[in-house]
Order: structure tokens, then C-alpha cells, then sequence
């Protein structure tokens, strides 16, 4: 319970540092302190789908359905925290460029990102049989998961974006005041905690529903066929 | 001019305006996003707590 109420402490400093402690970019303006929110929430996202993909294979290799819940959790998840960076990447948009949308590769490619594990949710409700259901999402989970990295660090590489550079740019300089940098690592650190905290929550409210279905029992036995 | 500048909207309407008119904005934006984490963060203490007791049934 005490490291619980320790990554509040963490995160209500981090908050408060962003808006105190870090000093606002050139030409961001007040817009500066998306990036501790925005970065992160879309790190987040990255570490879930690959989550996803780990547990997918992990399930296809041991067909124990504790796992199956494992990237279902990192997969919903990761949906989430895909739509929070929407979200929040939106409004910075409308505050730099004008429009909360404008099909920029990074704006098209998160949206991609969007549509193929909203796809990953509808194929899971859309088969009852837990085992069935297990092996046919493990098998989208793991394509799913090796298109991410290329959505999200190739693609928007190739074309034109008006999207600001990467934290650490192509020349591999980092062109970040050090007070901001320290704030975004910690914030980054909060959120990828944060993530881990309730992707736990969430496998073990999975594995209790399907336990209270009796389609696992956590003994190892009733592995799926 | 002063028209234009007090007309203005978004990142020029605020840097348009006075730097404790700002300062106050931030503080209010700040304010805002910590109850958001605390109310977030109690929330998932609720849910852990009756998670664990879903686990020990």
C-alpha cells in the first residue's frame, strides 16, 4: 500500500514541478507543458501493445489462459491511453497549428493505431468461447503488436510533419532545457508506473471473472486446447 | 490595436494578457489537474482494495 501512495506523491510533485519548476520552450508557450502529459500517455501506449504482443505469444506457446488475460488488459489499455494521447496531441494541434486535426503521419498514424485495436476489442466481443476466443485475438495481438513500432517510429519518418522533432532529434542532440528533461524522464517514469498499477488491476479482475466462470481455475490444469 | 490584441484567442489572447493574469491561469489549470489525479488515484485504491478481496475469496 505505501509505494501506492508514494507514486501519488510522485505525480502530484510531477504536476507541480511542470507547471513551477520547468521553464516554457521557444515558441511553445504555455502549450510547453502538454509534452509532460502527451509524451508519456503515448509512450504508455507503445509499452501495452508490446505488452500485448509478449503475453499473445506467451499464450500461443502455453495456451494458459492467464495469459490470454494479460494482453487483453494490455490491449484495452493501450486503447485507452492511445485515445488520452489523441486527445491531448488535438489540442496542442489547435493550439499550434489551428485545427485539432489535420491528418498529419503522426496524427494518421495513432489514428490507425486506433482502429486496429478497437478491432482487437470487437474480435474478443465478438466470440464467446473462452479458449476460441484466446487463440484467434493472440494470433491479431501479435500482428497487431509488430505493426505498432512501425506506425509509430517509422512512419512518421518518411513523410513530411509539421509535428515537433523527437526529444532526442536526428542529429541525436537533445535540444531540451535540462529542467524540462528532468521533468518529462520523472513524468514518463510516473505514467509507466501508473500503467503497470492498473494493468494489474485488470488482469486479476479478468482472471476472477473467468474463475467465477469456471474457465480457469489457476492451477495450471485447464489449459485451453 | 489594443482591440485586435484584447479580441484575440488562444496562445496570442493569453500572452496578450497581463503576466499575473497568467500566472493566476496556470495556478487554476494546476489546481484542476491535481484534484483529476486525486480523485483518479482514490478510485483505483478503492478498486485494488476490492480486488483483493475478490483474490481471497
Amino acid at each position: 500500500m505505501v509505494w501506492r501512495w508514494g507514486l501519488f506523491l510522485y505525480m502530484s510533485a510531477v504536476t507541480v514541478a511542470a507547471f513551477l519548476y520547468a521553464p516554457l520552450a521557444n515558441k511553445l508557450f504555455e502549450q510547453t507543458r502538454i509534452i509532460y502529459w502527451h509524451i508519456p500517455v503515448a509512450w504508455v501506449t507503445v509499452v501495452a501493445f508490446v505488452v500485448c504482443g509478449v503475453e499473445s505469444v506467451r499464450y500461443l506457446r502455453s495456451r494458459d489462459l492467464r495469459h490470454d488475460a494479460g494482453a487483453a488488459s494490455a490491449a484495452s489499455l493501450g486503447l485507452l491511453f492511445c485515445a488520452l494521447a489523441t486527445v491531448t496531441g488535438a489540442i496542442f494541434s489547435k493550439g499550434m497549428w489551428g485545427a485539432y486535426w489535420n491528418w498529419d503521419p503522426r496524427q494518421t498514424s495513432i489514428f490507425f493505431l486506433l482502429l486496429i485495436y478497437a478491432a482487437y476489442g470487437t474480435l474478443r466481443a465478438a466470440i464467446e468461447e473462452p479458449a476460441r476466443r484466446a487463440r484467434l485475438s493472440a494470433v491479431y495481438g501479435l500482428f497487431a503488436a509488430a505493426v505498432t513500432p512501425l506506425l509509430i517510429f517509422v512512419v512518421p519518418r518518411l513523410f513530411f510533419t509539421l509535428h515537433p522533432d523527437p526529444i532526442v532529434n536526428a542529429g541525436g542532440k537533445l535540444e531540451m532545457h535540462p529542467r524540462m528533461f528532468q521533468v518529462f524522464m520523472a513524468s514518463l517514469v510516473g505514467f509507466t508506473v501508473l500503467f503497470f498499477w492498473v494493468y494489474s488491476l485488470e488482469v486479476r479482475i479478468r482472471l476472477a471473472a473467468l474463475r467465477a466462470d469456471g474457465a480457469w481455475t489457476g492451477t495450471g490444469k485447464d489449459r485451453a486446447a | 490595436m489594443d482591440r485586435d490584441r484584447k479580441g484575440s484567442r488562444g496562445v496570442n489572447g493569453l500572452l496578450a494578457r497581463p503576466i499575473g493574469d497568467r500566472i493566476g491561469a496556470d495556478m487554476v489549470v494546476m489546481v484542476v489537474a491535481l484534484v483529476v489525479w486525486g480523485a483518479l488515484f482514490l478510485y483505483l485504491l478503492r478498486l485494488d482494495r476490492q480486488v483483493r478481496e475478490l483474490d481471497k475469496r
